[in-house]
């Protein structure tokens, strides 16, 4: 909590913003686009940055997108969202949170800088809540819209 | 400080499905009895329990956050945000040093994995039966995606561990391992426990004591 505290006080104030970093998790990130799911963490991650704050967002890759991209200062990782047969949407979803949770995890013992989640619809809450229990830091989850 | 063994089974008595349940309970007491602590994480259909079996030997038997399911897939991977939560939480706790997963079968590799990357915590893979031999229908989608699952714990693993030869050159047919990646410990060896600890030794560096 004292995280998410400094966070948003932090964010009011925009003032040292600097030692901050954020791990952004999202199935969708433009190019690929499927809903409005993908504008706002776009323009979020941007307004975050442009503030001072470390964005890493972790996302699906895209036909001739690169794995790796730096986007107006967000640094976008796109890894395989496995694109081999699944019985179902459900069990897509779960086998691409496994190499998004690994990337996520990778990126983040790396850089020693991500002190929150935020996680981004159902789709990626299997890697959202592992990474939090693992780094011990708070995840934050925005719902876009929920299925009922 | 003692040096902790995590191992990740999704049976373990009483709840017992094939043979893992109880092989995993031998292995687990064998090697409390020598004074190497180790730590049981397991599946449980109701609240979570914790049971300090002995000085050396603790079972969590953990349930899964999200019901129903669609596919065995779908259940085991969201059992593994649980199973990355009990080992992080011996982890950071002072129980002692976390010094290795031994990983039975494909259900945790995925937590296995992210485990390693995020706290460097190494982990051996130990398989106990293939996809292919066990499905029907070897093409079948929910098979292609267990298998790519096998494949990732093999792939990520410092060492596969086989209860027999005959599995060691299987997974090397089907999973295109290279042969010093994989070592067949069959449990009927008189050896079974000093070549398993030999395995320990050489994944994480431990050193058990008499």
């Amino acid at each position: 909590m004292m995280l998410i505290r400094r966070f948003q006080a932090s964010t009011l104030r925009g003032d040292d913003l600097a030692s901050l970093g954020v791990m952004m998790l999202s199935w969708e990130f433009p190019p690929r686009i499927i809903g409005g799911l993908a504008a706002h963490v776009h323009d979020l991650s941007k307004s975050l940055v442009q503030k001072g704050v470390e964005v890493h967002v972790v996302t699906c890759d895209f036909p001739d997108a690169p794995a790796y991209e730096d986007v107006e200062g967000i640094h976008v990782h796109r890894v395989d969202s496995y694109r081999y047969p699944t019985p179902d949407f459900a069990t897509w979803a779960a086998m691409m949170n496994v190499n998004l949770q690994t990337k996520a995890a990778e990126i983040m013992a790396s850089t020693k800088k991500i002190q929150l989640i935020h996680a981004h619809d159902w789709l990626v809450a299997n890697a959202s809540v592992g990474l939090k229990h693992v780094f011990r830091i708070p995840l934050i989850a925005t719902i876009h819209s929920t299925e009922q | 400080m003692p040096k902790i063994h995590a191992i990740l089974t999704w049976e373990y008595p009483p709840r017992i499905v094939g043979q893992m349940a109880h092989h995993v309970e031998r292995l687990a007491t064998e090697l409390s009895k020598g004074m190497v602590p180790v730590s049981v994480i397991t599946f449980h259909d109701g609240p979570y329990i914790h049971e300090a079996v002995s000085e050396c030997l603790e079972v969590h038997r953990i349930p899964n956050p999200v019901e129903p399911h669609v596919t065995v897939v779908t259940w085991s991977l969201t059992l593994n945000s649980e199973v990355q939560r009990i080992v992080s939480d011996i982890y950071y706790g002072k129980l002692g040093d976390l010094n290795l997963l031994d990983v039975h079968d494909w259900h945790f590799v995925a937590a296995a994995a992210v485990l390693k990357r995020a706290l460097g915590i190494p982990f051996i893979f130990t398989i106990h039966s293939l996809e292919d031999h066990r499905t029907p229908d070897p093409s079948s989608s929910l098979s292609s995606c267990i298998r790519g699952l096998e494949w990732l714990g093999i792939f990520e693993s410092e060492l596969v561990v086989t209860l027999s030869d005959w599995m060691k050159s299987e997974i090397e047919r089907i999973h295109a391992v290279p042969q010093f990646k994989v070592r067949a410990i069959p449990p009927s060896s008189p050896s079974w426990i000093k070549e398993t600890l030999d395995a320990y030794q050489k994944v994480s560096g431990f050193h058990p004591k008499g």
